[in-house]
């Protein structure tokens, strides 16, 4: 059973542009295409970040020793 | 069961271990003649904290999610520290503690904060200190610290300046670092009971970006004084080290040697921000035009912060020392872009003609390498991921990213002078346990290492397959 879906809106020349690229192609709609593509994306950016693990004073020594070897 | 030890030797190139002081070297050597070595293509850019990482996981810096030390934060613009939970990908050490299987993993870089693991985490040189979360599980503090001075636990300057430190305090401090390191390696072999054990000596490198034109006779500024045996001699220290801890590994063991990435002597720095300035590619505000004015009337240079730069008027910026990292400043990239893609590859295109004929102060061609993004990486779309990576020379100028430069070329950055710098090429021995003795075998990639080991260890991981090194196993 496929999960669950919900509708959000796109302007009608990008849809159309879309269902032209999925035409002959494994995409058997513009949904499935977004759906993909929407997962590559977010699958780069990877899951939020959480709070910086880092104190202030611990950041600052980091960065000393950063500037020290020359990278920061 | 295969059970792993793996000895990193951060920078530590081929040429001199396999070749120039193999003689000097028996343990090492010894560990080669009984297994197979090669030499170790790096990942690209060769940084530590990159080809580290790509080493414990067999993943690409797109992958890891890691470009540098730095990044830029998406939604403030500051420039944020890297740190071990960025890291997208498992680690080898995930991996196994999942299968229940017993990991030691000390001074690996970018494992700071110190993770949960099955086993002993204890952090690398981006480590504020030995009371920060440097060590799973934390009690182990208690007994790092009866090993000696803390201030050089983690790095052989403290937190002072490294590259200004006297070279003889330097290698004073790098062989206190690594007997410390050594003495907790030795320690938990003798305490603990492992599948995978990985620790990685930081001072080869260390003392090898300031000592290197004291042994290179070919070095462009070569200097021919009491240092030059310096390095030969902290080579040999290296290997008796190597020699203690090999004494205490039992032979159902598989021993891994490698370095992260190779070293050569330097020229000099090209300054490509500068460069970049002068040719209208990147504008800074007036405030940080201003500072980067008066910093040169006083001969000094001026570090380039993401706040200072003009993102309505720029194009492109670079960022990085020694390898250049150049972002494009496109729509694709940021809210701020001002380049469409037509005009983003247009300009890469541009910028690659005009920097492949830049020379040597001189007036040498210069063998610049030019990598993109989409060439090297799995995927490069991610907004921190530079554009183009460029080695000027194939290393051998560093590129220099701090502004307010007399000319295109300078001999030291903000933060001092050194004469060496990052190749792309490492090494790898592989003994012991499973391996057959096949002499020298053809370059390895650093990305086939975690697949290697866990092949041999039984373990199918998806997308690593197919990476896995060639070598003769024993039967």
């Amino acid at each position: 059973m496929p999960g669950k879906t919900t509708t959000v809106s796109i302007p009608k020349p990008l849809f159309d542009k879309i269902k032209r690229l999925c035409e002959g192609t494994g995409f058997n709609s513009v949904s499935s295409y977004v759906t993909y593509v929407m997962r590559q994306v977010l699958s780069d950016t990877g899951p939020e970040k959480k709070d910086n693990p880092l104190s202030p004073d611990e950041e600052e020594k980091i960065k000393r020793r950063l500037r020290s070897l020359g990278y920061l | 069961m295969a059970r792993f030890f793996v000895l990193g030797l951060d920078g530590v190139p081929p040429e001199l271990l396999f070749e120039k002081w193999s003689s000097e070297l028996p343990n090492i050597r010894g560990l080669m003649e009984r297994g197979a070595y090669a030499g170790l293509d790096s990942t690209i850019p060769p940084a530590s904290i990159i080809a580290w990482s790509s080493f414990a996981s067999g993943r690409d810096a797109s992958e890891l999610g890691i470009y540098s030390y730095t990044r830029r934060n998406p939604e403030t613009g500051r420039t944020e520290l890297v740190n071990s939970t960025d890291v997208r990908a498992d680690l080898i050490w995930d991996i196994l503690s999942k299968k229940g299987m017993r990991s030691i993993v000390l001074f690996v870089p970018l494992t700071f904060p110190a993770k949960k693991i099955n086993g002993i985490m204890v952090t690398d040189f981006l480590t504020p200190g030995i009371d920060s979360n440097c060590c799973y599980p934390a009690e182990l503090k208690e007994y790092i610290k009866t090993l000696g001075n803390m201030e050089l636990f983690f790095d052989v300057a403290g937190f002072t300046e490294y590259k200004g430190l006297e070279p003889g305090l330097l290698l004073q401090n790098a062989y206190k670092m690594t007997e410390m390191h050594v003495s907790l390696i030795k320690h938990l072999l003798q305490t603990e009971k492992y599948d995978f054990f990985m620790a990685v000596l930081l001072g080869t490198d260390r003392v090898q970006h300031m000592l290197w034109k004291y042994f290179d006779k070919q070095h462009r500024h070569y200097e021919d004084s009491k240092l030059s045996g310096e390095l030969l001699d902290f080579y040999r220290f290296i290997d008796r080290k190597v020699g203690e801890i090999l004494a205490l590994l039992d032979s159902d063991t598989t021993v891994i040697m490698a370095s992260d990435h190779g070293m050569k002597g330097t020229e000099g720095k090209i300054n490509l921000n500068d460069w970049l300035v002068d040719n209208g590619y990147l504008v800074l505000k007036d405030s940080s035009r201003r500072e980067v004015e008066e910093n040169r009337k006083k001969g000094r240079q001026t570090k380039l912060v993401f706040e200072g730069i003009d993102f309505s008027m720029t194009r492109a910026y670079s960022i990085g020392a020694y390898h250049a990292r150049i972002f494009i400043n496109s729509r694709a990239r940021s809210p701020e872009g001002i380049l469409d893609e037509r005009q983003r590859l247009e300009l890469i295109g541009e910028l690659k003609s005009r920097l492949s004929r830049l020379r040597s102060d001189t007036g040498r061609a210069l063998d610049t390498k030019f990598f993109l993004a989409k060439d090297i990486y799995k995927s490069a779309s991610s907004r921190e991921c530079p554009d183009m990576i460029v080695y000027f020379d194939n290393l051998v100028w560093s590129s220099n990213p701090d502004l307010g430069n007399s000319s295109l070329y300078s001999w030291k950055t903000a933060v001092g002078a050194d004469c060496a710098g990052h190749a792309p090429k490492g090494f790898f021995i592989i003994s012991g346990r499973g391996i057959k003795p096949a002499g020298r075998i053809g370059d390895v990639d650093i990305h086939s290492i975690t697949p290697t080991i866990l092949s041999m260890m039984g373990i199918n991981v998806p997308g690593l397959e197919g990476k896995r090194i060639k070598i003769v196993e024993a039967d």
